[in-house]
This record gives structure tokens, C-alpha cells and sequence, in this order.
């Protein structure tokens, strides 16, 4: 069986392209789906922990998440599309107005 | 098949989440009430007769729980706690709402917002709040500041005439969304780290050898850092202004309030419960978090022309003043609550007061647009000046003597410098509160219009002057309840 | 410490899938070959008729790349906050009998919540195609 290492170590992974995704793309959409992929680098590091100490808390922490995460996507969504309606775009460099 | 499972629900449990049931049935009724009723002034009275019922509701529910000795007690499965600390801050939040519904409707309908809209997704972010100050595991502090938070995601965009809401609600959704992420990592990382997420067991592991363990320490600086930036504090303040600004006047004053005091009832309860002993690995981390807060804070607040960009960064720098409570014992502890329950009736007076200056669908933007305002409403204008000076930190009010405790107890536990930082920059702080005040008080050239004031509003205003007034001429008989409190949460 | 290369191998070899694998990978071979060999011998005519979508012998009318009306948005959101939160009932469902009836109780009132939020959203008309 391969060492949880490995497991963390996919799930940092994830959550640094997750991050590095949310600071450097332009598209609204990308930001959500980078959010999405931090929430579940999380859920990941849970499970990994989960097997590790022999319990089952991280499976239930990871079955909130997931519903938390459904309920962000969400709002998420139906920001971009009231955004969208406004501005005609999906690129955050649009939401200029508030500044200083 | 198998033994019968029983449900971790002791008697007793329920009275003890009683605020919590409240606010959700009155958030329930509101849907109701919007389902049953097609006239408009039908949905509105039934609105505010069910939000006023449900936040009546929450606080005697709250005043009905048998604290006993006065120690902690868990309840649901060791999910929550119930205790003074708790009770203290349901009557914070029950206040709040209670003041929102009376003080905000206006503000709401200039917005052409829907009241029964806004008061129910209002009323679900106030029962996350209700859950901050209870949360007894990571799981639940999770779940609490995600059901804070969403609600209030929408409502920030929710103003359908505002050019800048949505703007608003997106960067309050990708910034606030991202603090939930890396919160949510840290206790992945924490629980790794420990085999826990219980605070009384973290507790145990952290002061017993914890320090060892990269993944706790790391674990506690991520989910400090999530927690610093539900309260605003630099470097994980950059959302306030322009979320602040953005947004219609309504949320913001809920987001000044109630958002920020939950996050630091969450913060308290974390860093100085029974966890307190983690709270040694990040002290430098939360010492820099202070000093910064203190300082970007108030010079940002002096640059601005914007009486909501204005509060905003004051309310970042009142974030360190109070988070900087936390660094000294459980006297610091203390003067940390008591400062978050002055700074909570100040920001909700003055937030009240902003909302009814404009006219029409206008609101008054910048301190100029409140010049003369004493000349022509010098009531509401004396009112103004009592919150305004509270948050300045200006004898008679309560918020020089939460000044007080806090620099005080800095100063006993050895953090003189700190102390410093925060009595010179609360001399900025009197600069620009007071350029408010000689806008309204000494010049008169302007014209600032007030939307009619109901009687409920001016009582609702006036007890909240008094109460900080109260706080200032005689803090004795709040300080005796918030040390009994703070006792309670070790 | 871990010794992939003979842990990999022995486990492909002794394992019941063995012959599975055999036929998966001549399965692609020869998929994968008859191709190969035709890009060498096919011949190649293209031209308008050819190149154009398929779709049931009924001629395309507009590019399939185009906007979607907001209304699938709300549908779509509604799926996902309705679909995910049966999720939460895997457990109690697993455990049903020896929850009893308390927990039947318990997941009666979150079904009970959630169907308050559908019909809040049917009544408000976010169900209404038209």
C-alpha cells in the first residue's frame, strides 16, 4: 500500500494550483472551478488522515464539505450570471468600479 | 440488526440551541410569509412582526439557559457549547437583529430591495453567528462561518439598482471563499496532525508536544489566517473597503456588526478556550496581525473621502485594537469581549444613523455631503456624535474604557510596545472620526436631507446611545458579567 | 521501501485480471493498428458535404459552440444544492433500522427544511420552463 504521503502530497499539490489559479487566471468561471479544487484538495487531506488514524471524522468532515461546496458553487454561479448580465463578460478585470 | 444507535441529544440540549431554532423558524416563516402573501404591505407587516417575534425569541430563549456553576457544558454530541460566553453573545446577536429590522428597513427599501427577502436571508447569516460563539469542534466552526457567510454573499449583490453591488458581492465571493478554503485546509492539516478536531482533545495534544508536529503548526496558521480575514484584519483585510463600499448600506452595517463579531466570538473561543495553549506557537503571527491592523487601519481610514470606506477601515483598525486583548491573560481576554460588544452597539448606531440621511433612492457618500447636518436635525446629529466619539475612544463613552482594559492588560503582560502602537494610533483615529463631527457640528453650508424617522427607530437609537454611554460612566456591572464569561470558556 | 517494480509486476501476473489485461492490450493493438496502416493506404477527399456535422441526416442549422438562455443556469443550480445534499442521507440510510425512529424524526425535519427551499423556488417560478 503506498505510503498517505503520497495522498498529502497530491492534495497540496491540488490546493496550490487551486490558489495559484484563483490569483492568476482572468476568467470568472476558472476562479470557481479553482475554488472548487482547494475545497476538495481539503476533502482529500481528510480522507488521507481519516485512514491514517483509523477513524471515521474525516469521512464525515468530507461529506459536509462536499455539501458545503455544492451550496458555494451555487452563489458562485449565480454571481457570475447576474455579473454577466451586467456587464456582458466573465472577465474579472471587467469589475473595475470600486477602487482606492 | 445491530444494537439500536441512541441519538447524542441529552434533555436540556434544545433549550441550549433555543436562539439557534428561533432565528431558523423565523427564517423559515419569512419564505412562508413571502409564499402566502401576494400584497405587498400584508408581506411587509408580517415580515417585521415575525422578525421582531424571532429575535425577542432568541434572546429570552438565551436568558432561559441554566448555566449552573458557571462552567462549560457540552451539548449535541460534544458538537456545541453552552455557557455564559454563549449567552453573552446570543444577546449581542438578538440585539442586532433586533436593531436591523427596525433600523435598516428604510435603507432596504431605498435599495428596492424586498424587506422579506433581505430579513430571511439576513435571519439564515444570523444563525450562522449564533453558531460561532458555540462551536466546540473544527467541523462546527466550519459550518457555522460558511452559514455566516453565504447568505451574505447574495445580499451584497442583491441591490438590483446598485451599478456596484455586484462587483461587491463577486470580490466578497472569491476573497471569502478562498479564507473558507485555506480555514478548511488548516483543519485537515490539524486534524492530521493530531487524530482530533475537538477542542478539548486539541487542546490536550498541543500541550502536551504538539510543537513538534509541522502539520499542527501549520494547521493553526491557516486556520488563523481564515479567522483573520472573516474579521477583517490586514493582511487578509483587502475585501473591506470595496466590499463596504459596494454594497448596499444595509448589509454593510451587518457585515460591520454582526459578521465581525462573529468571527471574533469564533476567534476568541478558539484562542483562548481550551486551546489556549496553541495560542503561544502563533502569538508572533498574531502579534504582526495586530500591529498591522492598528496601523493600516487608521491611516487608511484618514485618506478617506467616503463615510463608508471611512468605517470600513476603522473597522479593520478596531479589529486589531480587540484582537490584541487576546495576546494577554484572561483579563486581556476579557477587555477583548468587552470591546467587541462596545464597538458592536457603536458601529450598529452609527450605521443606523447613515441610513437615514439621503434622499430618494440617494444616500449622503462623502463627509461633505454631512456638513450642516447638526443645523438642520440636531437630534439625530447628537446621536451620531455619541457613536462617533465611542469609536474614536472619547471620555465619557464606552469605547475609551474598552481602550482602557485593552491597552491595560497589554501593558501587564509585557507588551508595552504594542500598547503604544495602539494609543497612537487611536490619535489618528480621533482625527478622522472627529472631521465627521465638525463637518455636522461647524460647518453649515450644506443641505443633508433625513428620511422620516419611525418611533421605533428613535427609541431603538436612543437606547443604544445610552448603552454606550452607560458603558462608559459605568463599565462595572458588563466587565463583572464579561470576566464571568471568559472564565467559563477555559 | 516500497518496491514498486516487482510489487507492480507480481500482482498483474498473479492476479485473476491477468488475462483481461491480455485482451485489453490487443484489443488496443489491433484497434490501434488498422488505423495506423490506414493513414498509410486510405485515401483522402474531403470536401464540404463530407466535413459537415452530422446530426441524424438533418441539416445543421446554427454552431453548437452558442449561448445558453439563463434559465438552464437556474435549473442547473437547483440540481446541484438538491442532488448533493442527498449525500448527507447515505449514512442515516445505511444505519436505518438502528437509528429507530429519533433518527428518523431527526432526518424528517432536514428533508423537511430542504423542501421548504423547493418550494419556495417553485412558487417563486424558477421551475417555470416558459
Amino acid at each position: 500500500m503506498p505510503a498517505p504521503l503520497e495522498y498529502l502530497a497530491v492534495s497540496c499539490i491540488l490546493f496550490g494550483i487551486g490558489i495559484a489559479g484563483v490569483l492568476t487566471r482572468r476568467n470568472l468561471l476558472v476562479i470557481l472551478m479553482s475554488i472548487e479544487l482547494m475545497l476538495n484538495s481539503a476533502n482529500l487531506a481528510f480522507l488521507t488522515f481519516s485512514r491514517l488514524h483509523g477513524q471515521l471524522h474525516g469521512q464525515v468532515i468530507a461529506i459536509f464539505v462536499m455539501t458545503v461546496a455544492a451550496a458555494e458553487a451555487a452563489i458562485g454561479l449565480a454571481i457570475v450570471v447576474a455579473l454577466f448580465r451586467q456587464t456582458g463578460s466573465v472577465r474579472i478585470d471587467e469589475a473595475t468600479r470600486l477602487r482606492g | 440488526m445491530g444494537t439500536p444507535i441512541p441519538l447524542p441529544i441529552m434533555p436540556g440540549d434544545l433549550t441550549a440551541i433555543g436562539p439557534l431554532l428561533a432565528v431558523v423558524i423565523a427564517a423559515a416563516g419569512f419564505l412562508a410569509v413571502d409564499m402566502a402573501f401576494t400584497r405587498e404591505e400584508l408581506k411587509n407587516r408580517w415580515t417585521f412582526i415575525i422578525g421582531i417575534i424571532g429575535a425577542a425569541l432568541a434572546a429570552v430563549t438565551a436568558l432561559m439557559l441554566d448555566i449552573g456553576t458557571g462552567e462549560s457544558r457540552l451539548i449535541l454530541g460534544e458538537a456545541l457549547y453552552a455557557d455564559l460566553y454563549t449567552v453573552f453573545f446570543d444577546l449581542l446577536f438578538a440585539l442586532l437583529m433586533g436593531a436591523s429590522l427596525v433600523l435598516s428597513w428604510t435603507a432596504v427599501e431605498r435599495a428596492r430591495m424586498k424587506p422579506v427577502e433581505f430579513y430571511s436571508l439576513a435571519a439564515f447569516s444570523f444563525a450562522g453567528m449564533f453558531l460561532t460563539s458555540r462551536a466546540a469542534d473544527l467541523l462546527s466552526l466550519f459550518l457555522a462561518i460558511e452559514l455566516l457567510s453565504m447568505p451574505l454573499y447574495v445580499l451584497a449583490g442583491f441591490a438590483t439598482t446598485s451599478k456596484t453591488g455586484r462587483e461587491a458581492a463577486l470580490k466578497y465571493f472569491v476573497l471569502g471563499s478562498v479564507a473558507s478554503a485555506i480555514l478548511l485546509f488548516g483543519i485537515a492539516l490539524m486534524y492530521g496532525g493530531t487524530g482530533s478536531i475537538d477542542y478539548v482533545e486539541l487542546g490536550a495534544q498541543v500541550s502536551s508536544g504538539g510543537r513538534d508536529s509541522p502539520l499542527v503548526l501549520a494547521g493553526l496558521a491557516l486556520i488563523l489566517a481564515g479567522l483573520a480575514f472573516k474579521v477583517g484584519a490586514v493582511p487578509f483585510h483587502m475585501w473591506t473597503p470595496d466590499v463596504y463600499e459596494g454594497s448596499p448600506t444595509a448589509v454593510t452595517a451587518l457585515m460591520a456588526t454582526g459578521v465581525k463579531a462573529a468571527g471574533l466570538a469564533a476567534a476568541i473561543r478558539f484562542l483562548a478556550g481550551p486551546m489556549a495553549a496553541a495560542l503561544s506557537y502563533v502569538s508572533v503571527m498574531l502579534w504582526w496581525i495586530v500591529a498591522l491592523s492598528m496601523v493600516v487601519g487608521n491611516a487608511g481610514a484618514m485618506l478617506q473621502s467616503n463615510v463608508k470606506r471611512l468605517l470600513a477601515y476603522s473597522s479593520i483598525a478596531h479589529a486589531g485594537y480587540i484582537l490584541m486583548g487576546l495576546l494577554g491573560d484572561s483579563l486581556g481576554t476579557a477587555a477583548a469581549v468587552y470591546y467587541t460588544a462596545v464597538y458592536v452597539l457603536s458601529v450598529a448606531g452609527a450605521f443606523g444613523v447613515v441610513q437615514y440621511f439621503g434622499d430618494g433612492d440617494r444616500e449622503l457618500e462623502t463627509v461633505d455631503d454631512f456638513n450642516g447636518a447638526a443645523k438642520r436635525h440636531p437630534w439625530i446629529s447628537l446621536l451620531f456624535t455619541i457613536f462617533l466619539l465611542s469609536l474614536a475612544g472619547i471620555p465619557p463613552t464606552g469605547g475609551f474604557v474598552a481602550k482602557f482594559f485593552v491597552f491595560g492588560s497589554a501593558i501587564q503582560t509585557g507588551h508595552i510596545g504594542l500598547a503604544l502602537l495602539g494609543v497612537l494610533t487611536s490619535v489618528i483615529g480621533i482625527y478622522y472620526y472627529l472631521r465627521l463631527v465638525i463637518a455636522m457640528w461647524m460647518k453649515d453650508e450644506g443641505r443633508p436631507v433625513l428620511a422620516e424617522l419611525s418611533p421605533t427607530s428613535w427609541v431603538v437609537l436612543g437606547l443604544l446611545a445610552a448603552s454606550v454611554l452607560a458603558l462608559g460612566c459605568m463599565p462595572g456591572w458588563l466587565w463583572l458579567i464579561v470576566q464571568s464569561a471568559v472564565v467559563s470558556l477555559v | 521501501m516500497v518496491r514498486y517494480p516487482s510489487a507492480v509486476l507480481s500482482f498483474l501476473v498473479m492476479s485473476e485480471f491477468f488475462p483481461i489485461g491480455i485482451l485489453f492490450f490487443f484489443a488496443c493493438a489491433v484497434a490501434g493498428g488498422i488505423l495506423f496502416v490506414d493513414s498509410f493506404f486510405g485515401e483522402r477527399r474531403p470536401n464540404a458535404v463530407k466535413g459537415s456535422t452530422y446530426e441524424c441526416g438533418i441539416e445543421t442549422k446554427v454552431d453548437a459552440r452558442r449561448r445558453f438562455h439563463v434559465r438552464y443556469f437556474v435549473v442547473a443550480l437547483l440540481f446541484i444544492l438538491f442532488d448533493v445534499e442527498v449525500a448527507l442521507l447515505y449514512p442515516w440510510a445505511v444505519l436505518f433500522r438502528r437509528l429507530g425512529v429519533e433518527g428518523f424524526i431527526m432526518v424528517g425535519i432536514f428533508m423537511a427544511l430542504i423542501v421548504d427551499g423547493l418550494v419556495y423556488a417553485w412558487k417563486k417560478g424558477a421551475l417555470e420552463w416558459e
